[in-house]
């Protein structure tokens, strides 16, 4: 191409815009966003499906740790690599949004494919979480138990940390709360699991970590 | 929000034009709009109303900080608000530290999303040193309107390469393109230079849309109004901004934020 006009190198001016131009995925094959499901959706469950859903959280004191299946992802699918873009990367494809998703702890965006570390290490501390509460006997199985009316029913025995039963892992607190799912919209029932798991945790200096989805 | 300056190495490009009409159209289509003029000259000021010549704005923010509120000036378009550029005469006099410029305008850009703002648009002083290496840094995005003639396109590489550098230093500003300022149509050497720097360029990185030379922009800055403004119905080039708008939009992912917001709307139910 003649350049009498502008007279700049071309070359130059590919390896500039190669400089000012990272690589950025393609707008319409963005990967989405892997959602962790917390809670079962009440909306899109019956009554008695949400219930049983929730029960199925509950595992028995006794049996062993399943994977988290309560914590589970979405499908395999949405972790597969997304189809590569065919045409050169838009340079503008990346939002603002997915510049704070950027941010987050680990530095490893929720919608990336590569967010399986992160999300394996939240299944990790889980999966701890329910164990410690497993072994302290305060995970029991509640499908026998009336269904609670209230979240305040739930936290009703506080924990009482002089007994000698908090330090023995295998015999079960006579005063550890049960957890009951309240009936309610997940935020309501989120913030009973919290209030309730805030109780329990609090003697041993753990911490709780409550998540939103939306 | 997102914050966007306007920046070129040479004067005289149609930065304030753009600046003005782009944020009219933004606001039109229903973003929340706040444009600052940090350019000493205050062009925006002077194109809109006298009486922004003696009021405070951008330079006495960056002296002394305070409350973006009260210096922020209403327009007649409730989602168009501009900050002028204020006193900056008086304000070089009094003097600042470079050092504490990139805090106060993270103070300015956060007073802005606390006031529910959308998009912040920035129009600079020509050159890329001083406040405005700073401005530009402090923003997402920059766009380079460019004149479409030979002596401001040579200044396109130098232009990259300090941007280049920006980016080497740790900021995450981005080119949200550049834009063909100042076409003249009926001359063959500003097409010629026109078609060059496309050819040259990623088309992802040009503007689709380029700003033709017209006589109507210097009514409009006679008037004090934007292009749209000039006529009761808009006239056509005042459509050219409203492209531009949408281009940035969609290089900036506004459009993509609000249709996760809204989807698409329905013409009828």
């Amino acid at each position: 191409m003649a350049m009498q006009v502008s007279w700049i190198d071309a070359d130059r001016l590919k390896a500039l815009v190669a400089q000012i131009m990272p690589q950025e995925p393609c707008e319409d094959e963005a990967p989405q966003a892997v959602e962790i499901e917390t809670v079962p959706d009440a909306v899109s469950m019956s009554a008695i499906e949400s219930w049983n859903a929730a029960m199925d959280w509950m595992e028995p004191v006794t049996a062993p740790l399943p994977a988290a299946e309560v914590m589970e992802t979405e499908p395999a699918e949405s972790l597969q690599p997304q189809p590569e873009c065919e045409e050169p990367p838009k340079f503008l494809a990346e939002s603002p949004e997915d510049n704070l998703e950027n941010e987050d702890d680990h530095g490893m965006p929720l919608h990336n494919p590569a967010a399986a570390l992160p999300l394996s290490r939240i299944r990790d501390k889980l999966r701890a979480i329910r164990q410690r509460a497993t072994e302290a006997g305060i995970l029991t199985r509640v499908s026998d138990a009336a269904p609670p009316s209230a979240p305040e029913a739930a936290m009703q025995a506080p924990i009482d940390v002089s007994s000698p039963a908090v330090a023995d892992p295998v015999t079960p607190l006579p005063h550890t709360p049960i957890f009951e799912i309240p009936l309610g919209s997940r935020d309501e029932r989120l913030a009973a699991f919290a209030a309730w798991a805030r109780q329990v945790l609090h003697e041993d200096g753990g911490h709780v970590l409550v998540m939103s989805d939306e | 929000m997102i914050a966007i300056a306007t920046a070129s190495q040479k004067g005289g490009v149609g930065k304030t034009t753009l600046c003005i009409n782009l944020a009219y159209s933004l606001a039109r289509r229903g973003w929340r709009v706040l444009l600052i003029d940090t350019d000493p000259q205050g062009g925006v000021g002077l194109s809109l109303a006298k009486s922004t010549k003696a009021r405070e704005g951008f330079h006495e923010f960056l002296i002394r900080g305070g409350d973006l509120n009260k210096i922020v000036v209403p327009t007649r378009l409730p989602e168009l608000e501009i900050l002028p550029a204020g006193q900056y005469d008086t304000c070089a006099r009094q003097g600042w530290s470079v050092h504490e410029v990139p805090g106060r305008l993270a103070d300015l850009l956060r007073g802005a999303e606390l006031r529910g703002v959308d998009v912040v648009l920035m129009d600079t002083a020509a050159g890329m040193n001083g406040t405005t290496e700073a401005v530009v840094k402090a923003c997402d995005f920059v766009v380079l309107p460019q004149q479409a003639e030979p002596l401001a396109i040579r200044s396109v590489p130098h232009l990259l390469e300090t941007l280049a550098r920006f980016r080497a230093e740790g900021a995450g500003v981005r080119v949200a393109g550049i834009l063909l300022t100042m076409v003249m149509r009926e001359q063959e050497m500003s097409l010629k230079v026109a078609r060059e720097l496309r050819e040259m360029l990623p088309s992802n990185l040009m503007f689709q849309q380029s700003i033709p030379r017209m006589p109507s922009f210097l009514e409009a800055s006679a008037l004090g109004v934007p292009v749209a403004l000039t006529k009761r119905n808009p006239p056509p080039e005042a459509l050219i901004f409203d492209q531009i708008a949408a281009e940035l939009e969609q290089r900036t992912g506004l459009s993509k934020q609000r249709e996760k917001e809204h989807g698409h709307a329905s013409l009828l139910d």
